[in-house]
């Protein structure tokens, strides 16, 4: 109540007396989309702003007089207009940008879109559909894979998609698709994310620190926005790919335009052919579907109504009784209205539900083993931005969401594990964008969270402090407190049919501190050089508790968990870009140290959790030559930890028998490290036209000399008594080729 | 030239040389690791006890073994202790053990008594210069009232058996489902052992709780036809402990590639001074013939 109260009477301040106020949208003229962070200025005054996520933008504190306005953002023909202003004026002034087009500047134009935000904010990454489309891939473009690709972010195997961000596991990592967040973000158990690169307009992620608009998990934000579409013409794009195919539409609807997009697989055909030869190969395909209708109700308001639908099913019947079955899916949808309720207040208001189901089913001779876990959840969100003076800008907003969670475990037709909960999460967070001198920018900020399981309010401050030094140097600095109450059961390096519990009462919910600093130059247009240093303190920590005896009926959170754990992860990340011209591309370096701690694991001791990495290096360029590009990507990291079997024992199988079984004793947990990671890609694509048409052909290459990774570590014993270690390796070459087209 | 000028020359050739040397320097990388380096550095040779104490039955034979290097061949003669001191204790009474000379074998003395329910009992081994203590505290009686065959979807009874006889127990193969039940124990958990007539593994289930005072058998368990005997064990503290800790981690850790996942953990032993298992446990049994599943319906 007292957020919500500072809230109103932060509201109630007049913005400015006895001086004019510009406002308006800033929109890209060839397709109608709302431009984020365009810079808007008076020229030869202090007076300007930035425009919001919504492209709104809102100058006040004008005193009477003639100016000239400038709206300028990278990639567009700079709009300059002259205006007479008198005192206490309110002039609406909505802009349309002219894109340029320039050869080798598109990724300029794309990366920088979030520059506001990048310079504000520590850890905060930015990357657009066109950058992802360049990158070399697996298989498909794919969001999650490429963000792999930055420092500060690993994956767990060359078979997952999961994001690990600074020392995080993904559960502490939320992923949200149109302010909606998704429970399991992946396809092929891992392989690639349910983003379909086609309708993805932008992707803004929080490594660390993150502002309090957002809440609900230890680590990392990811912020993915699907494109509005074209409001001027209708158009279309797609691509082909050994394994899938994908296409999305967009153009003009009424007073706004509409998106669609989709995706599926087309292996059953290869795999009921590699079925009749072969046992034992499973049917599966996966889907998805976005969908996305803007509509302008009035110069003041707009609505958008998207949603997202995707599934995946596995299936292998391996006899007349036996089979195995995975299904899983998310399900979305969202109504966003957006109000102009002054020249200087604008609000953002959403209401949102969606499903998540996981089904995992076996049956072994009559006997059924069954895992199904179902999340839905109903969500209703507002924020307000209000610019008071040149100084604050002001943010502020609610997100109340509830949840019916089950989980449940059953073996031949016993129950064994049956967690149910409604529970509800009330948020409410306001934030000040304070622009303290001109070189200097804090934001405060405070998040209070209520979850029901715990009828208590967690307050969650935030901070983050940027300070611009002469030559295009700025310091950042941030930190902030941060809660999580859902907890994700998955299997590392494997994440098909994940599974999500929220904790009750009996287990006290994660908590992070996180401390972010670092700094970044830009020493000129098109070039980015950044060195950051993390340190995040975990407390409250879970994890599955295999050695539960079976059959318990449990219904709580701590018959689930070990709990108790503690945790830090720290690092230096050292990041050079060049983003325009014929080369692009980056060099990342991260420095890191992960560590967790549980009294029940370990026998109590600090031990490296597998995805520990001490240096993580990444090259990543591109070369464009007329109409062919040339990509490359080489990654060197530390090998992963394992545990290693340091002794041999046997006991009895059975008193009658007298047969012995070995056993192995481990040294402390993930003492050993697997051999460094190495692997290099490499892309070559072609523009052409046909018909009329834009193409463009591609050959990927993935782990081009087909380096064999290791992956983990297997101990067998043979006959003779001798103990063998097998290491499983990852991928090995894999080339692809592809189409992708516009229509 | 300024700085900023200087840095954005150095940018692309530095990125280009980055890419060309790492393509260039990486395939160089792919040395083959030597087998040895994925066992751990070895442990300190350590006492391992294999000793389950059964209510009802005469005190066990005790294995008494070391540890050995995991990445040499496992000979059991070199891993026995056959010079060990080995005592079973109750109350006042010691039950001092005399080793058979091979294997680690040693047997109680000739005039023990049964092991007793409801009875703590402990053991001390002296060997290979090292102590080695435990209690456990043995279960009450285990006995099965009633095996019944219930209906798989609404679990009603269908019939009963009778917990006395094999053969006139008599199941066709996948017909309902068969439940044990009994009056539930003190204990954490029960471990459940379906032996064939030849049996070719005698695994038993993970443990599994059972309140209420009911089992429900797997079929996949059960051998498609012939007699089989089940025996129900009721584990005490000691017995579950490990049983649990050691079907977590390792080959049998429930999960896709099992060591790929944080599962390979030390095993919970309640023994100071030691590794291996120092339990006890009550039994009781019932035998049934399975009939094959009739198809030609």
């Amino acid at each position: 109540m007292k957020l919500c109260a500072v809230l109103l009477i932060l509201l109630l301040i007049p913005a400015s007396a006895q001086a004019a106020t510009i406002s308006g949208f800033v929109t890209d003229r060839s397709s109608g989309e709302f431009l984020p962070s365009a810079n808007v200025f008076l020229r030869g005054t202090s007076l300007g702003a930035l425009s919001n996520d919504n492209g709104y933008y809102a100058v006040t504190g004008i005193p009477a007089g003639s100016y000239v306005l400038v709206v300028s953002y990278v990639g567009y023909e700079t709009y300059r207009d002259t205006l007479s202003l008198g005192a206490e004026a309110y002039l609406r002034k909505d802009v349309e940008l002219v894109p340029t087009v320039l050869v080798g500047e598109t990724a300029v134009v794309e990366a920088d879109r979030n520059r506001d935000e990048r310079l504000a904010q520590p850890g905060f990454v930015a990357l657009q559909a066109a950058v992802l489309q360049e990158l070399p891939a697996i298989g498909e473009t794919d969001l999650l894979r490429s963000l792999q690709l930055l420092p500060g972010i690993q994956a767990s195997s060359d078979i997952s998609s999961s994001l690990y961000v600074r020392g995080g596991g993904p559960d502490q990592t939320q992923i949200l698709l149109d302010q909606i967040p998704l429970y399991n973000p992946s396809h092929a158990f891992g392989f690639f994310s349910i983003f379909n690169p086609e309708a993805i307009k932008d992707m803004r992620l929080h490594k660390s620190a993150y502002p309090a608009s957002y809440g609900g998990n230890l680590g990392a934000v990811l912020d993915v926005t699907n494109r509005d579409g074209n409001r001027n013409e209708l158009h279309g794009s797609g691509g082909i790919s050994l394994i899938s195919m994908r296409t999305m539409i967009e153009g003009p609807l009424a007073n706004g335009s509409f998106m669609v997009s989709g995706r599926r697989t087309y292996l059953e055909p290869i795999l009921a052919y590699i079925r009749t030869h072969v046992e034992d190969i499973p049917g599966y395909y996966f889907y998805d579907m976005n969908a996305k209708i803007n509509q302008n109700l009035s110069t003041s308001d707009n609505l958008v109504l998207s949603g997202y639908f995707g599934r995946d099913d596995l299936s292998l019947e391996t006899s007349e009784d036996d089979f195995f079955e995975v299904r899983w899916g998310n399900s979305a949808v969202t109504g966003k209205w957006t109000h102009l309720f002054s020249p200087t207040l604008f609000g953002n208001f959403v209401v949102s539900g969606s499903d998540y189901t996981s089904r995992l089913s076996a049956n072994f001779d009559g006997t059924e083993i069954l895992f199904r876990n179902s999340i839905r959840d109903i969500s209703v969100k507002g924020d307000l931005d209000y610019t008071a003076d040149g100084e604050h800008a002001i943010k502020g907003g609610f997100r109340g969401t509830r949840y019916r969670f089950r989980f449940n475990r059953s073996f031949n037709q016993d129950d064994q594990l049956d967690l149910r909960l409604r529970p509800y999460v009330i948020s409410a967070y306001a934030q000040d964008q304070w622009q303290a001198r001109p070189s200097t920018s804090i934001r405060l900020g405070l998040r209070a969270n209520y979850y029901s399981e715990r009828d208590k309010i967690d307050l969650e401050p935030r901070i983050s402090f940027s300070q611009r030094l002469s030559g295009g140097l700025r310091l950042k600095a941030g930190g902030g407190r941060y809660h999580q109450y859902l907890q994700l059961i998955t299997t590392e390096g494997f994440s098909g049919g994940d599974f999500w519990v929220p904790l009750d009462n009996s287990v006290p919910a994660g908590q992070a501190w996180h401390y972010v600093i670092g700094a970044s130059w830009d020493p000129s247009p098109g070039y980015r050089l950044s060195l950051e240093s993390y340190y995040h303190r975990l407390g409250n920590l879970v994890v599955v508790d295999n050695t539960r005896a079976v059959g318990g009926d449990e219904t709580r959170s701590e018959d689930v968990f070990i709990t108790g754990g503690r945790g830090y992860a720290t690092g230096v990340e050292a990041f050079v870009e060049r983003l325009s011209g014929r080369l692009t591309g980056w060099i990342g370096y991260t420095l890191g140290w992960t560590r967790r701690q549980f009294p029940e694991v370990n026998q109590g001791a600090w031990y490296p959790p597998k995805y520990d990495r001490r240096h993580d290096l990444v090259v990543s360029a591109n070369y464009r030559a007329g109409r062919w590009t040339f990509g490359g990507n080489v990654i060197f990291a530390t090998g992963q930890a394992f545990t290693p079997a340091a002794a041999r024992y046997e006991l009895r199988e059975s008193a009658r028998t007298g047969a012995r079984e070995d056993y192995f004793l481990p040294t402390g947990r993930n003492t050993a490290r697997l051999l460094p990671y190495h692997r290099t890609d490499l892309s070559v694509k072609q523009d052409f036209r046909l018909f009329g048409r834009n193409l463009q052909w591609y050959l990927q290459v993935f782990n081009a000399y087909n380096h064999r990774n290791e992956w983990f570590v297997q101990y067998d014993t043979e006959d003779d008594g001798v103990t063998t270690a097998d290491v499983v390796k990852m991928l090995p070459i894999v080339p692809t080729i592809g189409l992708n087209y516009d229509f | 030239m300024d700085r900023r000028t200087r840095v954005t020359r150095i940018i692309p050739p530095v990125l280009t040389v980055a890419l060309l040397a790492g393509l260039a320097v990486h395939p160089g990388c792919s040395g083959e690791r030597d087998p040895a380096s994925l066992f751990g550095p070895a442990e300190k040779v350590t006492v391992v006890v294999d000793a389950v104490l059964y209510v009802d039955r005469p005190l066990p034979e005790i294995l008494i073994t070391r540890t050995r290097a995991a990445n040499v061949a496992f000979v059991e003669e070199a891993a026995s202790v056959n010079d060990a001191e080995v005592t079973v204790l109750q109350g006042l009474a010691a039950y001092r053990y005399e080793s058979v000379g091979h294997l680690g074998r040693y047997l109680p003395p000739p005039d023990a008594p049964k092991v007793r329910p409801n009875t703590e009992y402990r053991l001390l081994v002296r060997a290979l210069g090292s102590e080695v203590r435990s209690v456990t505290k043995t279960p009450a009686r285990l006995s099965l009232d009633e095996i019944v065959i219930v209906e798989e979807t609404s679990m009603e009874v269908i019939r009963r058996l009778e917990p006395e006889s094999t053969l006139r127990n008599q199941v066709v193969y996948r017909e309902g489902l068969i439940e044990v039940r009994f009056d539930p124990l003190d204990v954490e958990a029960y471990q459940v052992i379906v032996l064939e007539e030849e049996p070719d593994d005698e695994g038993g289930s993970p443990p599994l709780e059972a309140r209420d005072g009911r089992l429900l058998l797997p079929w996949f368990a059960i051998g498609s036809s012939g007699e089989h005997q089940v025996e129900v064990y009721a584990l005490d503290r000691n017995l579950f402990d490990f049983l649990r800790s050691v079907e977590a981690s390792g080959e049998n850790a429930f999960g896709f590639g099992s060591l790929a996942g944080d599962t390979f953990e030390r095993p919970v032993f309640n023994l100071d001074g030691g590794v291996g298992v120092f339990g006890s446990a009550s039994v009781d049994t019932f035998g049934f013939v399975v009939l094959p599943e009739d198809r030609s319906g």
